[in-house]
């Protein structure tokens, strides 16, 4: 019997099925082209569920366990993550040229005709009236919030647990800033998230800024209590670690 | 059975790649997206090694090809599946040192993967740039998580939505691949001129 729904194929994704079903569904895969393709959809879209922290908490358990210890499947997560930056950032600079068109309407009005001018006014108003009629719309940009951020520096002073933060109900997403000491060069840094008890909690790659480095990690997996955050910056050129810091903090809920 | 025995024929490289696609530049895109499928099948399976048994399928596959054998499938993908099932279930760990000789498909190993996530970032930006607004819209909403509200206000399913995004994704990380193949062999290029 054919594999179907979304449930049969996350649990094959996450390596839930007995030998029978796993056995019909690969030779699913062989005979209908298409059906590797639903499946792949279905992994991308499980993945930047995790990546945005909207994954089921059912589900979160186990993919945890299956995603994160894998080599190969964590390239995957750490891809999602790469794609939510780029289209994020995308999304900035296409704000600014659109506010510096606005900013700076003779020079652009030498560049724009009146007439494909006046096409985009209308079209403007056009937008607005379906806005405002739709509140759908403006649910769902309402939704597009940044993410919280803070800021930490490595080592902890004595007698203290490290930067106090409060994730109101709600945020998805956490943005950590982190302080470089200055033998880190790298451009290259995996972070790893711990509980005080060192387990692993959640592991993907920051990015460089300067003299610091930024990760976003999803506040479903930040329970209240103690973290460290591990930067380990890797020296791509001998592929060797270049350095490492650890970073304190409490959540409090 | 996907495939049936012939007597052996020697095929060069390029004959072997044009039974995915007449065309040598298709034929090479399809190489590309049958290994990262073959990967991801691995993946599935749990494998430790996914690149290495893709490139084993592949081999194996081509080897097979060049002893005669012919596909029977329209799609040559599910011939190739079908080997990878193979290799799960003997239980097939890499040995790095058997080849094809001259003989071995083009290395597959995706130079965008090669990159570190920064310049990654950088690759993928240049591709979204032109994107249309509305597609960017639906990526936008994906990785914000509110994918499935977007496409209930499009009247999309679930389902066909996840398929657009896992379409564009991957048109888009071709598109980034090609770029940075292009920067690789400039980049190469003006090395070369400053070395000599």
């Amino acid at each position: 019997m054919p594999i179907e729904t979304d449930e049969q194929i996350l649990r094959y994704l996450l390596d839930e099925m007995n030998e029978e079903e796993r056995s019909t569904l690969d030779e699913q895969l062989s005979r209908e082209p298409f059906f590797f393709e639903v499946i792949s959809a279905a992994e991308d879209d499980m993945i930047m569920k995790y990546v945005c922290g909207d994954l089921d908490r059912r589900l979160l358990t186990r993919f945890t366990e299956i995603y994160l210890n894998s080599p190969s499947k964590r390239v995957r997560v750490e891809e999602a993550r790469i794609w939510q930056q780029a289209v994020h950032e995308t999304a900035r600079s296409r704000e600014a040229t659109a506010s510096s068109r606005l900013r700076h309407p003779k020079k652009w009005k030498r560049r724009i005709s009146l007439f494909s001018a006046a096409a985009v006014l209308i079209m403007l108003a056009v937008v607005l009236s379906l806005w405002k009629n739709h509140p759908s719309l403006q649910q769902v940009a309402l939704q597009n919030t940044a993410p919280l951020r803070f800021s930490l520096t490595s080592g902890l002073v004595r007698g203290s647990t490290g930067v106090e933060i409060t994730l109101p109900p709600g945020t998805r997403r956490v943005q950590f800033e982190l302080t470089l000491s200055e033998s880190v060069h790298s451009d290259n840094n995996r972070i790893v998230l711990k509980t005080i008890e060192r387990s692993e909690v959640w592991t993907g790659s920051a990015v460089r800024s300067g003299p610091i480095v930024i990760v976003i990690i999803p506040a479903n997996v930040l329970e209240a209590g103690d973290y460290t955050l591990e930067l380990h910056a890797q020296d791509t050129s001998i592929g060797n670690e270049e350095g490492s810091a650890v970073y304190y903090f409490r959540v409090m809920k | 059975m996907s495939s049936e025995d012939c007597k052996p024929v020697t095929l060069s490289q390029t004959q072997l790649l044009a039974i995915l696609d007449p065309d040598p530049g298709r034929a090479e895109a399809r190489y590309v997206e049958l290994h990262q499928k073959l990967v991801r099948y691995f993946e599935w399976n749990r494998a430790a090694e996914p690149e290495d048994m893709a490139q084993e399928a592949l081999m194996r596959g081509f080897a097979r090809l060049q002893e005669g054998q012919k596909i029977t499938t329209d799609d040559a993908a599910g011939y190739f599946v079908g080997i990878a099932r193979n290799l799960v279930r003997e239980g097939w760990i890499a040995r790095k040192d058997e080849s094809l000789g001259d003989q071995q498909p083009l290395a597959a190993q995706p130079l965008f993967r090669n990159l570190n996530p920064s310049e990654q970032v950088v690759f993928l930006r240049q591709c979204l740039r032109d994107l249309p607004e509305n597609d960017f819209e639906m990526l936008m909403a994906y990785v914000e998580g509110n994918g499935e509200a977007w496409g209930r206000k499009v009247g999309l399913e679930p389902g066909t939505l996840r398929l657009r995004i896992h379409r564009l994704r991957k048109r888009l990380e071709n598109m980034a691949r090609t770029k940075v193949g292009t920067w690789v062999t400039k980049k190469s290029e003006i090395d070369a001129a400053f070395r000599s």
